[in-house]
């Protein structure tokens, strides 16, 4: 291998900023080769792994703080998404447990062309929307597709968005009802699923830490990692790439966390823990790892934490600890 | 403890830094656009995301008193010394005042009992953060804004006035120095 060459190829197919072409090629070089295939493998992990330790900054929060310093005897817009500037997404925002806290904007920075006004060579930003853990989001893109953006989840999009193609990055759970505009395909980037739009109603979850992303079709037809999921059809990719599909599945069920619904079919207690703790915005973590693999089944429907953990308790038969800010599910066991 | 900080030069200023005098608009437009990126590159030194972002506040504020709203490559080549500046300078205070304390830190290592799930996990976390800390200073930079901030290997280039090839020789180094230190965690 030439690292000189080969390096930074391998370097944008770990980061996941090559071509679908390219990224094919990549694969088939790959292929070729098993101690190669391996080095890149790693190369994976490690870039998946870190993801973990990747800081949400509070934006909002700290210039709400600095603003505070800076005296207050200059007036400006909370937000600047409220003065519509044109081609920017519009974006609601709200929490799901406090309805009537209207929160308007969380971290983003859409805010560049600000900069570029007077600028002297552009750095042009990422445009990006997310929400906090408790908060759930409905955008419109430029062209007009809606997105809703569930918990704790960010969407990114760069500022040609809607020039010759349409791709969106994200981290977290969305579903989108894309415009349709068949000269300009929409792309959903997530982990490592690439979902490209087919005229349709799809929702998307890939959370940091999941063991899979999964793709569930309301509408229309989606083309998922070279596979085609029609209305109905739920994806399952899993970090080694493989692709599983569930046909006839209830969609309203999946994507009932836009109705404020939350719903485990059988989700291991570990992934439902980590998607609780960002509908609660609480620490909910495991104190027996042999836990992690029961699996939940419950729909719950704005139900306050404490009855939510009744029943997990009732359920699987574990024992809920508080210490401090952090809830710990042990195995009940009998009294010595 | 001698501590030498490894010197790194920044496109140089081709401008004058000063911006409109206390344009509000343009100072938040600055702020939220580099105010993660900047929490990164500080915590990268200091650890701790409290003083990170206490520095990096600071930092603002302080540009907003002198009435400075730097733009496009300018503000990345001040925003960033300034940020270091500041890292570096509060580490030194750290050193110092460790010096003057008497008592070892031994005290304050008793392991916590109990879960040990959650343990691990932080142990991980701790050997992830400290990889990524301990990767040469542009390295890294590169790496968290690739990986943390999801910036384009062409935006990056950008930004630091270098080529997209340098990011990208600069991603493979990262990647592979970080595959050696982390390899105890890949299974």
């Amino acid at each position: 291998m030439n690292e000189e060459r080969d390096g930074p190829r391998i370097a944008r197919y770990v980061a996941g900023r090559c071509t679908p072409d390219e990224a094919a090629e990549m694969r088939h070089w790959l292929a070729q080769n098993p101690a190669r295939a391996e080095l890149v493998n790693a190369l994976v992990r490690v870039w998946e792994l870190v993801r973990r330790v990747s800081v949400v900054w509070d934006v909002d929060g700290a210039w709400r703080a600095l603003r505070r310093r800076l005296g207050p005897d200059h007036a400006f817009p909370l937000s600047r998404m409220e003065r519509g500037t044109g081609g920017e997404a519009r974006l609601r925002i709200w929490a799901v447990w406090q309805v009537a806290a209207v929160i308007l904007v969380v971290c983003s920075m859409l805010t560049g062309v600000l900069v570029h006004r007077n600028r002297r060579s552009a750095v042009a930003p990422v445009r990006e929307i997310a929400t906090r853990r408790g908060q759930r989001a409905t955008l419109r893109l430029p062209d007009g597709t809606r997105v809703d953006l569930g918990v704790a989840s960010a969407i990114r999009y760069a500022p040609g968005y809607g020039g010759r193609a349409r791709d969106v990055y994200l981290e977290g759970e969305a579903y989108f009802e894309v415009a349709p505009d068949p000269k300009k395909p929409f792309t959903v980037y997530a982990a490592n699923a690439v979902t490209r739009d087919r005229g349709t109603k799809f929702g998307v979850s890939a959370y940091p830490g999941a063991s899979q992303v999964e793709v569930v079709v309301v509408e229309g037809s989606v083309d998922l990692s070279g596979l085609v999921l029609g209305a109905a059809d739920l994806g399952r990719l899993d970090r080694g790439g493989r692709l599983r599909i569930e046909r006839g599945v209830d969609t309203a069920a999946w994507l009932g966390w836009r109705r404020d619904r939350l719903v485990f079919r059988n989700t291991p207690l570990r992934d439902a823990l980590a998607q609780l703790g960002r509908w609660y915005d609480t620490d909910l973590q495991l104190g027996d790892s042999a836990l992690g693999d029961y699996p939940l089944t419950a729909s719950l429907h704005g139900e306050p934490l404490d009855k939510v953990l009744d029943l997990i308790s009732a359920a699987l038969n574990v024992r809920v600890v508080r210490r401090n800010s952090t809830i710990l599910l042990y195995h009940r066991r009998p009294a010595p | 403890m001698a501590h030498s900080m490894p010197s790194v030069s920044w496109p140089a200023p081709s401008g004058d830094v000063r911006g409109q005098r206390h344009d509000i608009a343009a100072f938040e437009a600055l702020f939220r656009t580099h105010y993660s990126q900047l929490c990164d590159y500080v915590y990268g030194y200091v650890r701790s995301r409290a003083v990170a972002q206490e520095l990096v506040q600071d930092l603002f504020l302080r540009l907003w008193e002198r009435a400075l709203t730097p733009a496009g490559t300018l503000a990345t080549s001040y925003l960033y010394t300034a940020a270091r500046n500041r890292a570096v300078g509060h580490l030194r205070r750290e050193r110092v005042a460790a010096a003057w304390a008497k008592s070892p830190s031994s005290v304050a290592r008793a392991a916590p009992a109990g879960a040990d799930e959650p343990l691990r996990e932080h142990e991980v976390r701790d050997a992830l953060e400290r990889a990524v800390a301990d990767l040469p200073e542009r390295c890294r930079l590169i790496f968290t804004l690739s990986r943390y901030r999801s910036l384009s290997n062409a935006e990056i280039a950008r930004m630091l006035c270098i080529s997209v090839n340098t990011v990208e020789q600069q991603m493979w180094r990262a990647l592979k120095t970080l595959r050696a230190k982390l390899a105890p965690y890949l299974q």
